[in-house]
């Protein structure tokens, strides 16, 4: 089993796609990483990756980061697949936190990020359907949100209220109660 | 080609807002949908609602097309906070038959606080369990008030573990002021007659927060909330009024102003910043021409609210000019609860409680409902969603709706296995979905506390219709759709 399980290994290792941003740049992943996202394994499972894939919504420079991204977290997930079988080792149950902990400490580091670049990659996420870091990046703008004023929330991230005062009026009618 | 301009929150698309709206609570969620149209559209969306629903009420069912999300929570919000149900979690604590019965009830999220004559405990309810964690015997003699304040504003706070924690203030006619947390207390000596008034809010100085207080000496006593004023807490004397004080309250458009009502009914203002003794402070001054003592007073915005025999009259604070709110000819009030934010106030009376929409106040005011009772309404509750009335001699409390008037709820207070026998109220509190109260029977004394927030059996009273909407968990027999 053990052998099989790593021959597998080799041979995704070996698939590599080709990734291409809006700017034209080409980025080759593995097919471990580039499965990260559902969008491009359903291209993948439907064979049409061939001569690369073009990703028109994505730049380069945000795609480069989404990339870095995958690679550490299809690390993660086939560091958790190896450690699955064999899951009754306290040994391994150690390296597993002490994995998370890092890929925790990883995912802190990638959110050190400007909003522009944060939304971007939110954009990318979803377009790409890549469920941890859609997750990961919402939760960032979701925290920097909380406790805050709508004032504040409008001044934080630029934003033109283009509500009338009727339109205000009403919310506030509406959502009085979650602020008592 | 160029850089496309800087994204902003409002960019990106309803589902990705929707998603990042996913990780926040009620109140964020409406400050969210404040901010603009796209975050409004994003705020208000079901997936949002939903989770926001499953969140508050997991096991609640939710009926398809029945209606948006929002909306349906905020249907279901509104029932629990009017107590419409028969099954709320419910917790009993018998008192000790030898103590005195209860004076002062208050409620924050799940902890009670008490006093018994000199006496003031503090419960916890963790399920259907209530036990007492506090106890404090400071006090020589009875309490005569009770607040509550975030105890990061008092000088007991020392780590940021304790930010969500209240701390006790208590007023008695020992003389003395009595701050206590968990084993920790200070006491604040100065009045030399019973002191009889604590405002409602802390005074905001501009180091820290300002403790006021009121005695039988007819002077008002500012207390530092400070830590470096341990030894000398006392910072200000008010002389003035003729009387002992009966209510202080903080006006809400300037937090150093303090209102003060004695109880000849005089009313004044003083400004409590780089405060010096003396009657110098007092910036202004009116008199309610009552003959009776003041029995209830609020600030809202620049006005106060002072009900006082069969009248309540609004001072704005800028001028000092009063106005009648309402007058009830001849009825005395015995207890009073004001909403201005809603224009309404509710007044309890020897028989009903009376619901006021003062929005016509210079007209004839227009009452909303009346509240019929067994006896003098002297404990009363007003808050947007109902109305809370109790009779000491009967023992159960009703609820209304505040809207219109309608009975909601009837909930007893005496022990539940001597249903029907002689029992009295002699305290209430409610907070929210929330209430506890303090009834006595021969037998002894309990206290009843009940939160409707997981509750899901409407409640059944007699001759009324009961709504269809939310049935308890095992009715499902018309086949509808669920999520």
């Amino acid at each position: 089993m053990a052998s099989a399980g790593s021959g597998d290994e080799k041979a995704a290792a070996a698939a590599m796609i080709t990734l291409i941003s809006s700017d034209n740049e080409k980025f080759e992943v593995t097919e471990a990483t580039a499965t990260l996202s559902q969008t491009i394994r359903h291209m993948i499972e439907d064979g049409c990756t061939d001569g690369g894939v073009p990703l028109p919504n994505v730049t380069s420079k945000i795609l480069a980061r989404v990339i870095e991204y995958c690679k550490k977290h299809a690390t993660a997930a086939a560091g958790e697949e190896g450690s699955s079988s064999s899951f009754s080792d306290a040994a391994f149950l150690e390296v597993d936190r002490a994995f998370l902990e890092e890929l925790e400490e990883f995912d802190d580091a990638f959110l050190e990020v400007d909003r522009a670049t944060l939304f971007d990659l939110i954009l990318a996420a979803n377009y790409l359907d890549i469920k941890g870091l859609l997750n990961l990046t919402c939760q960032k703008v979701a925290d920097s949100v909380k406790g805050k004023t709508p004032e504040q929330i409008r001044e934080m991230y630029n934003i033109v209220n283009d509500l009338t005062p009727e339109e205000e009026a009403e919310i506030r009618r509406e959502t009085q109660w979650a602020f008592e | 080609m160029s850089a496309p301009p800087a994204r902003t929150l409002a960019d990106l698309d309803g589902d990705v807002l929707a998603h990042c709206a996913g990780y926040l609570g009620p109140r964020d969620v409406a400050s969210l949908a404040l901010a603009c149209r796209p975050l409004r559209a994003a705020a208000y969306s079901d997936a949002v609602w939903y989770r926001l629903f499953r969140d508050q009420w997991p096991f609640e069912k939710v009926p398809c097309r029945a209606l948006g999300l929002r909306e349906l929570y905020i249907r279901r919000h509104t029932e629990v906070h009017q107590m419409k149900y028969d099954d709320p979690l419910s917790a009993i604590y018998y008192l000790n038959p030898a103590e005195t019965t209860p004076s002062h009830l208050m409620l924050d999220r799940n902890s009670i606080w008490l006093c018994q004559g000199p006496v003031a405990k503090k419960l916890s309810v963790d399920g259907p369990d209530a036990e007492v964690v506090e106890t404090h015997r400071n006090h020589g003699a009875r309490i005569t008030c009770m607040r509550l304040f975030s105890l990061v504003d008092t000088p007991l706070f020392r780590s940021d573990t304790q930010k969500d924690e209240k701390a006790l203030i208590t007023s008695s006619t020992d003389r003395t002021i009595r701050l206590c947390w968990k084993g920790h207390s200070r006491c604040y000596k100065g009045h030399s007659a019973p002191v009889t008034a604590l405002a409602d809010k802390l005074l905001v100085d501009s180091e820290s927060k300002v403790l006021a207080s009121g005695g039988e000496d007819c002077t008002i006593r500012l207390w530092s909330m400070g830590t470096r004023a341990k030894n000398h807490p006392l910072i200000a004397t008010f002389h003035g009024h003729e009387k002992a004080l009966s209510f202080l309250s903080v006006a809400r458009h300037k937090s150093s102003l303090l209102v003060s009502c004695s109880k000849d009914s005089k009313v004044k203002v003083w400004d409590t910043v780089a405060p010096s003794s003396g009657s110098s402070s007092c910036v202004g001054s009116a008199h309610i021409n009552s003959s009776s003592s003041p029995i209830a007073m609020k600030c809202h915005e620049s006005l106060c609210y002072i009900a006082t025999g069969s009248e309540v009259t609004a001072i704005d604070l800028r001028t000092m000019k009063k106005a009648s709110v309402l007058a009830l000819e001849d009825h005395k009030i015995l207890s009073c609860q004001m909403l201005p934010s809603e224009w309404l106030i509710c007044t309890g009376i020897k028989d009903k409680a009376l619901l006021w929409d003062i929005r016509k106040g210079q007209e004839l005011p227009n009452t909303v409902a009346e509240l019929q009772s067994d006896g003098p309404v002297t404990l009363l509750h007003l808050d947007q969603y109902k109305v809370v009335t109790g009779v000491p001699s009967d023992g159960q409390v009703h609820v209304w709706e505040t809207r219109t008037g309608e009975l909601l709820n009837a909930l007893s207070c005496g022990e539940p296995a001597r249903m029907g026998g002689r029992s009295t109220v002699s305290a209430m509190a409610v907070d929210g979905r929330r209430i506890a109260t303090a009834g006595s029977s021969p037998e002894g004394s309990v206290l009843h506390y009940r939160d409707f927030v997981k509750s899901s059996a409407p409640v059944s009273l007699p001759g009324k219709e009961v709504s269809r909407f939310w049935r308890p968990h095992n009715d499902d027999s018309e086949g509808e759709d669920y999520y």
